[in-house]
C-alpha cells in the first residue's frame, strides 16, 4: 500500500514535468537561436526528435535553427537541406500553410542558385509522374471519391432494377456510368496512394550532393538528362535500406544513396 | 605493414641507408648478412612516397648466387595528423636469393624504376659459409628463438629433442580451442565483435605454425571497409601455444585498433600469410606455405537512445577530458582572444569540438595538433585545438563553456566533459565610428521563418480510410448487394416456374391421382376406380406420349405394344381399365377397389421406373 502511494505520488509529480519537457526544449531552442547559439538550438531540437517527439512546432523550430545557422558564419554543409527536410515534415504534419510553402520554395531556389554558381547540374528530377498524379489530392479524398462512386453505382443499379419508367431508366444508366468512372478512378488512386505510402518514405538530401550508385556499389553513369548526383534539398523516396545505403527513387531514376546523406521526413 | 616486414623477416638492417635521389627515399635491407650454402635470404628495397609509378625492380646477382623469387608490393599506411587523414604509400621490392658456393659477395645494388627514372639502393655485402658451418643459436631477435633454417629445432617439434620444454607464458588472446590445420594456419581475431558506432575494437592477425619456427615472406592485410584503422604497437614476439595436444609457434602478424564508421554488419576480410622455414614450403627455392584466415563480421549498433544528451554526436565513444585556457582576458571591441583547448583520453578522440556560439562572438577554424597512438588494443592520446575568437561586443562577455558528450562503452552510459571559458572584458573601440562598414548583401533567406511563440496543435496520427478493414469490401458491397438481390429474385422466380411445370407433368399428375385413389378406396370405390384409371392413363401418356383415353379399348393393347410396351403389361393395363370402368358404373365392395388401386399403383410404378419397355 505504502509502495503504491509512493508510486502514485511520483507519477503525479513526474507526468506534468514530462509533458512540459518538449515545450521547454522549444523555448530553450528559440532563445538559443535568438542569441546566436545555433549549435545548441540544433542539438536540443535534434535530441527532442531522437526522443520520438513529433509536432509541427518542433519541425518549424528545427527548420528555423538550421536556416539561421546556414546564414551564419558557423554554417555547415547540408544545413539548408536539413531546413528543407524539417519544413517538408512540417508540411506533412500541418498541410496548407502558405508561409511554409513559400519558405520551402525560397530555400530551394537559393540552393539552386548556389548549385549553379558551383557549376552543378541544374536538373532537378522533380516528382515522378505517377506520384504527381496521385498526389493531386490526398489519399483520403481519393478514398471518399471511391465511396461516392460506389454509392452512385448502387443507386443506379437500384433504379434500373426497381423502376420501369423511362426517366428512371435514364437516371439509372447515368448513375451507373458516373458511379463506375468515379469508383474505379477513386479506388485506383486510393490503392496507388496507399501503395506509395506503404512501400516508400519521403526523404530529403542533407548533403551538398548525394551520389547515386547501382546495387553493386558502382557510381551510376551520368547522361545529359540523368545526372548521377542528387542536389541538396531534393525530395526523394526511400524504398528500403541495404547496409549503409538507401534504395531511393528520384524522379525517374532509381539508385543507392549513402544513408547519412538523407534525412527521412516524418509523417502523420 | 613495415613492422610486419621487420618482424616476419627478422630483418637485419645492417645495410640501411637512405639515399636522397630526387627527393625519393630508398632503404635497402637484408634478412641476414651471414648465410650458409643453400640457405635462402632476402633483400628488400623500400621506396617511400614515390612521386610516380614504381616498376621494374632489378637485382643483378653475382655468380654463385641465384635469385629464386622476386616481388613488388605496395604498402599503405594511414595516419592522422592535425585532425586530417594522411595516407602514406610505399613500395617494397624483394628478392629471395640462394647461394650455391661459399664466399664473400657484394650484391646489387638493387634498383627500381620510379616515375620512369632508375633509382638504385645500396650494395649489400653477404658472407656465404659452407653448409653446416654457420654458428647456431639464432640471431637474438625477440621472436627468433628457434633460429633460422639450420638452427637447432625446438623441443617437441619435428627434428627437435624429446625433452618437455619449459614453455614461455603466452598472452591469452593467442589461445585457441582447436587448430584449423596441424601444419600451419592464420587466424584473424577481433575483440569485441559487437560494438557501438565509434567504439574501438582490437583486431589481430595471428599466424600459428605447428612445425617449429618460421618466417613470413609475404602477407596481405584484411579488407576493412567501414573502419578507421590505427596500427597498434603490440607484442610481435613468437610464443609456444599448446592447441589440442600439439604445440604451435604463434606470432602476431598484424594488429590494429579499428573504429567503425557506420552501423550494420561490417566485414573484416581474410588475411594471408606465407610461412617459410625448414618445415614450411621449400626454403631452398624460396617458396613458402601460404595460408589464409577466415573473414569475420563485426556487428555495429547505434549507442542507446536512452540517456543520450542533447548535442551528442554519433561516433564520440571513449573516455575524454577537456581543459581550456583563454588569453588575454581583456581586449578591445573587434579584437580576438586565443582559446586553447586540449581534449585527451582513450577511444575515438573527436577531431572537432562543439563550440558555444553567440551573437558578436566569432570562432575561427582552429589550428590542431595531436598525439594519438594505439597500444595494447586502445587508442589514447590528445588533440589540441587553438581557436582565434573575435569578440564584437562591448562589456563583460561570457564565452560560455565547451561541453563534449560522449558514450563510455565501459560504463555503458553517456558522460559530458566540460571546460568553462569564463568571461572576457571587452573595451569599446574608439576608432569604430571612423571605420567604414561593408554594405549588407541581399539575403533572400533573411526573416524567412520568423520565430513563433505558440506551440499550436499537434498533429494527430492519421488512420487512413484505405487501411481500415472492410474499406475495400464496403466499396463493393452496395453494387454487389443490388446485383445479388436481382439475381436471387430471378433465380427464385425460375425455381417457382420449374416447380409449376413439374407439377403439370403427366407422371406427377398420375402420382397425385394415385394418391387420391388410395385415399378414396375405402369409402368411395367408384371414385377410387376413376382416379386409378386416370393415373394409369397419365402414366401411359408420360411414358409413351400416347393419349390412351382417345384409343378404343379394343385397340389399346396393340397400340401399346406398337409403342414397345411389354405385352403382359399391355394386357394388364387393358384388363385394369376394364375393371375400373365396371367399378365406376356398377360399384363393388372396397376389397375390389383395393385390388384395382393396387394394380394401378403397380402399373404407374412400372412406367415411372422405366420397366415398361419390351
Amino acid at each position: 500500500m505504502k509502495r503504491a502511494l509512493v508510486l502514485a505520488a511520483s507519477l503525479t509529480f513526474a507526468l506534468p514535468a514530462l509533458a512540459d519537457a518538449p515545450e521547454k526544449t522549444l523555448e530553450i531552442a528559440t532563445a538559443a537561436v535568438e542569441r546566436g547559439a545555433f549549435d545548441q538550438a540544433v542539438n536540443e531540437l535534434e535530441a527532442l526528435s531522437d526522443r520520438g517527439f513529433s509536432h509541427p512546432a518542433a519541425s518549424y523550430a528545427r527548420a528555423r535553427a538550421y536556416l539561421e545557422r546556414a546564414r551564419s558564419r558557423g554554417a555547415r554543409p547540408g544545413d539548408l537541406g536539413r531546413a528543407v527536410a524539417a519544413l517538408e515534415e512540417y508540411r506533412r504534419l500541418r498541410p496548407g500553410e502558405a508561409q511554409v510553402d513559400r519558405a520551402l520554395e525560397t530555400i530551394r531556389a537559393e540552393l539552386g542558385r548556389r548549385r549553379a554558381r558551383r557549376g552543378g547540374s541544374p536538373i532537378d528530377q522533380g516528382t515522378p509522374l505517377g506520384r504527381a498524379v496521385v498526389g493531386l489530392v490526398s489519399e483520403e479524398v481519393w478514398a471518399i471519391l471511391a465511396v461516392v462512386g460506389s454509392a452512385l453505382l448502387t443507386l443506379g443499379l437500384l433504379l434500373r432494377r426497381t423502376l420501369r419508367a423511362r426517366s428512371a431508366e435514364i437516371a439509372g444508366a447515368t448513375a451507373i456510368v458516373s458511379g463506375l468512372v468515379l469508383g474505379l478512378l477513386g479506388a485506383g488512386m486510393t490503392r496507388a496512394a496507399q501503395r506509395y505510402r506503404l512501400t516508400s518514405k519521403p526523404a530529403v538530401v542533407v548533403a551538398t550532393e548525394a551520389r547515386l550508385y547501382d546495387p553493386e556499389g558502382r557510381a551510376l553513369p551520368q547522361t545529359a538528362n540523368n545526372p548521377n548526383v542528387i542536389p541538396e534539398g531534393a525530395l526523394v523516396y526511400v524504398h528500403g535500406r541495404r547496409d549503409a545505403y538507401f534504395d531511393v527513387e528520384w524522379g525517374s531514376i532509381r539508385g543507392q544513396v549513402d544513408a547519412t546523406q538523407l534525412r527521412l521526413v516524418g509523417e502523420r | 605493414m613495415r613492422r610486419l616486414v621487420e618482424a616476419s623477416l627478422g630483418v637485419v638492417c645492417l645495410v640501411a641507408a637512405a639515399e636522397a635521389h630526387a627527393q625519393v627515399k630508398l632503404e635497402t635491407r637484408v634478412s641476414s648478412q651471414r648465410v650458409e650454402v643453400g640457405e635462402p635470404f632476402r633483400i628488400e628495397l623500400e621506396v617511400k612516397d614515390p612521386p610516380g609509378d614504381v616498376q621494374n625492380p632489378s637485382l643483378a646477382a653475382p655468380p654463385g648466387l641465384t635469385v629464386r623469387g622476386r616481388g613488388l608490393m605496395p604498402q599503405t599506411s594511414v595516419m592522422f595528423f592535425n585532425g586530417r587523414m594522411q595516407k602514406n604509400v610505399s613500395y617494397i621490392a624483394s628478392w629471395t636469393l640462394v647461394a650455391s658456393k661459399p664466399g664473400s659477395y657484394r650484391i646489387g645494388p638493387p634498383a627500381l624504376e620510379i616515375d620512369g627514372k632508375l633509382s638504385r639502393g645500396n650494395v649489400v655485402p653477404v658472407e656465404v659459409l659452407p653448409q653446416g658451418t654457420k654458428p647456431r643459436g639464432g640471431l637474438g631477435f625477440p621472436f627468433d628463438f628457434f633460429g633460422m633454417p639450420g638452427a637447432p629445432a625446438f623441443p617437441g617439434f619435428p627434428g627437435g629433442p624429446d625433452l618437455e620444454p619449459e614453455l614461455p607464458q603466452y598472452p591469452p588472446e593467442y589461445s585457441l580451442d582447436r587448430a584449423k590445420d596441424a601444419l600451419a594456419f592464420v587466424v584473424t581475431k577481433a575483440k569485441p565483435t559487437e560494438v557501438v558506432l565509434g567504439e574501438g575494437l582490437r583486431v589481430d592477425v595471428i599466424a600459428y605454425g605447428g612445425r617449429g619456427d618460421y618466417q613470413g615472406i609475404q602477407s596481405t592485410e584484411p579488407s576493412r571497409d567501414g573502419f578507421i584503422a590505427y596500427d597498434s604497437k603490440d607484442d610481435s614476439r613468437g610464443y609456444i601455444v599448446p592447441i589440442g595436444g600439439n604445440h604451435f609457434v604463434a606470432k602476431r602478424v598484424n594488429s590494429w585498433v579499428l573504429f567503425p564508421l557506420r552501423t550494420g554488419s561490417l566485414k573484416i576480410g581474410s588475411a594471408s600469410f606465407e610461412f617459410l622455414g625448414r618445415n614450411y614450403g621449400d626454403p631452398r627455392k624460396g617458396v613458402g606455405l601460404k595460408r589464409e584466415s577466415e573473414p569475420i563480421t563485426i556487428i555495429v549498433r547505434d549507442p542507446p537512445l536512452e540517456g543520450r544528451p542533447a548535442g551528442y554526436r554519433l561516433g564520440d565513444v571513449g573516455r575524454f577530458r577537456i581543459t581550456a585556457s583563454v588569453e588575454p582576458r581583456t581586449i578591445t571591441e573587434g579584437a580576438a582572444v586565443s582559446v586553447a583547448v586540449k581534449l585527451e583520453g582513450t577511444g575515438n578522440v573527436p577531431s572537432s569540438l562543439p563550440l558555444p556560439g553567440q551573437n558578436g562572438v566569432e570562432w575561427a577554424e582552429p589550428a590542431k595538433s595531436e598525439h594519438l597512438e594505439a597500444i595494447e588494443g586502445k587508442v589514447q592520446g590528445y588533440r589540441t585545438f587553438n581557436y582565434v575568437v573575435k569578440v564584437d561586443r562591448v562589456g563583460s562577455v561570457d564565452l560560455g563553456e565547451i561541453a563534449l558528450s560522449y558514450y563510455d562503452p565501459e560504463k555503458r552510459r553517456y558522460e559530458v566533459t566540460r571546460a568553462a571559458l569564463g568571461k572576457v572584458q571587452v573595451q569599446p573601440d574608439p576608432n569604430k565610428a571612423t571605420r567604414p562598414t561593408p554594405p549588407e548583401e541581399a539575403d533572400p533567406l533573411r526573416g524567412l521563418l520568423p520565430a513563433r511563440a505558440e506551440l499550436g496543435e499537434g498533429a494527430e496520427p492519421v488512420r487512413h480510410l484505405a487501411d481500415r478493414s472492410g474499406f475495400w469490401l464496403a466499396l463493393l458491397f452496395g453494387p454487389l448487394a443490388v446485383l445479388g438481390l436481382g439475381a436471387a429474385t430471378r433465380l427464385g422466380r425460375r425455381l417457382l416456374e420449374q416447380r409449376r411445370q413439374r407439377r403439370e407433368q403427366p407422371m406427377e399428375r398420375a402420382s397425385r391421382e394415385l394418391d387420391r385413389a388410395k385415399a378414396a378406396r375405402a369409402k368411395e370405390p367408384s371414385r377410387a376406380a376413376a382416379s386409378a384409371e386416370r393415373a394409369v392413363l397419365l402414366a401411359i401418356e408420360s411414358a409413351t406420349a400416347l393419349k390412351a383415353r382417345g384409343v378404343l379399348r379394343s385397340e389399346l393393347g396393340r397400340e401399346l405394344e406398337r409403342r414397345e410396351v411389354k405385352p403382359e403389361l399391355s394386357s394388364q393395363i387393358v384388363e385394369l381399365l376394364d375393371r375400373c370402368e365396371d367399378l365406376r358404373f356398377s360399384g363393388a365392395p372396397p376389397e375390389v377397389a383395393n385390388q384395382v388401386v393396387d394394380a394401378a399403383s403397380e402399373i404407374v410404378h412400372a412406367f415411372a421406373r422405366g420397366r415398361w419397355k419390351s
